[in-house]
């Protein structure tokens, strides 16, 4: 690899005192100062001080780098760590429970000389056969839904999930894009607030501003000061379609909306604009 | 004439218990020993998941979130001294039957119940510990996100 410069210039800093102090003659009743050599001594040596402090080595030229091979590993993404940290979690507590299980049988069995007492392995292992003795029968009552529902689950990957609610199938623009479903999430769990409000005052919704809404919940996800716009406070719940709140115009002309009927829907500001005008009177 | 020496001291056997719990004890040492090494190897090829200790960022992630809600942990307290109550009048009903039919009298004791008390909750977290290990070994296996990624450090070229 090329030198640079710096790295050069520092090498030589280093030597030219020294050569320097070589040459130096010191002439009997001269002072030193007055030396012919000592001038260039002293800038030798202020030179020396000055390049000292750079590093050792420098590279010129544009780096260029590239992988080291050497160094290729397998790292946990965030996901894979979180759910790691999971399964350590029941890991332990399964642990836990295999302890405590021993010791209570093993304090019983102190009554009982029938009894056998229980070490750590025998205990976990009727821990787990409990734990597997209960995942069957979740397993069977699993089972028992998708015979009573056919067609609720789906195959994903190796196992089985259930199929997406009525709810994530309403018809939303770019249900793909994860900013919407954020959006849309905001907006459900501001239904979920009011709705639960009406539940307690005989089906109406609460005035503008009624602290029974946490205000958390009327701001727009990520940006600052938006907050959902509010039309119909007061009303009552029905299978009416009309406006109960939208979305500001923070995220283009697309708006959520939630209507009176529960319903979560995507407009554009024109539309919501004519139907919020065919509610005035 | 026969010259008599002195019988020298028989070597004593070794123990044969002490040997095997030696062997045992070095087998189990050769054992962790192995583990180590493989876990050694395995950590410069890839990130070890963190299941020792990932329970503590676990419980730091999520204590924060649980909120206690006063109704229903009284509601759990009632029906567990209404639980309590039902095994203990369960045993000394028990015992009394046993005593009209023996002469030895079986008292059932309060501690018996609280360990019935308590096998039935472990069961029930050991239950719960299962169902959730399940589950997450389930969601690694169904989900499209990846568990690892490779990575890879630079250096300048020479």
């Amino acid at each position: 690899m090329p030198r640079s410069g710096i790295t050069i210039a520092r090498g030589r800093a280093l030597v030219s005192p020294l050569a320097a102090f070589a040459c130096f003659h010191s002439q009997p009743g001269v002072p030193l100062r007055s030396n012919p050599g000592f001038a260039h001594l002293s800038q030798n040596f202020a030179v020396y001080l000055c390049f000292s402090a750079l590093p050792a080595s420098a590279f010129a030229g544009m780096p260029s780098f590239i992988p080291d091979e050497s160094t290729r590993r397998l790292i946990l993404t965030d996901a894979g760590r979180v759910r790691y940290e999971a399964i350590s979690f029941f890991l332990v507590m399964l642990l836990l429970s295999a302890l405590a299980v021993r010791l209570l049988w093993n304090y019983v069995a102190r009554d009982f000389p029938a009894l056998p007492r229980i070490s750590f392995v025998r205990s976990l292992g009727v821990v787990a056969a409990w734990g597997l003795l209960v995942l069957i029968v979740l397993t069977m009552i699993a089972t028992a839904r998708e015979m009573m529902t056919p067609g609720s689950w789906q195959k994903q990957g190796l196992l089985y999930t259930l199929v997406n609610t009525p709810v994530a199938q309403e018809p939303i623009k770019n249900a793909a894009d994860e900013a919407n479903e954020a959006r849309r999430k905001g907006l459900e769990d501001l239904k979920a607030a009011l709705w639960s409000y009406a539940a307690q005052h005989k089906g109406e919704l609460p005035p503008a501003d009624d602290p029974a809404i946490p205000g958390k919940l009327w701001e727009v996800g990520g940006i600052v000061g938006a907050r959902y716009r509010y039309v119909a406070a007061g009303a009552s719940l029905s299978p009416d379609s009309r406006i109960v709140v939208f979305e500001p115009a923070v995220h283009g002309d697309d708006r959520f909306v939630l209507r009176l009927n529960g319903r979560i829907e995507l407009l554009t500001s024109d539309t919501i604009r004519k139907e919020l005008q065919q509610v005035k009177p | 004439m026969i010259k008599e020496y002195p019988s020298l001291p028989l070597p004593t056997p070794p123990d044969p218990q002490g040997a095997s719990a030696g062997d045992a004890l070095i087998k189990k040492l050769l054992a962790v020993a192995a583990v180590i090494l493989v876990l050694g190897f395995l950590s410069f090829l890839m990130e070890l998941p963190p299941l020792a200790f990932g329970w503590l960022h676990f419980l730091a992630r999520n204590l924060g979130q649980v909120s206690v809600h006063p109704a229903s942990v009284v509601t759990g307290a009632v029906f567990v001294a209404l639980l309590i109550v039902a095994i203990h009048g369960c045993g000394s009903s028990f015992c009394r039957a046993v005593t009209a039919k023996s002469a030895v009298a079986p008292r059932w004791r309060f501690r018996w119940t609280l360990a019935i008390l308590g096998v039935v909750v472990l069961m029930f977290v050991a239950g719960l510990s299962t169902i959730g290990l399940a589950r997450h070994l389930g969601w690694m296996f169904s989900t499209a996100d990846p568990t690892y990624m490779e990575t890879v450090k630079f250096k300048m070229e020479d």
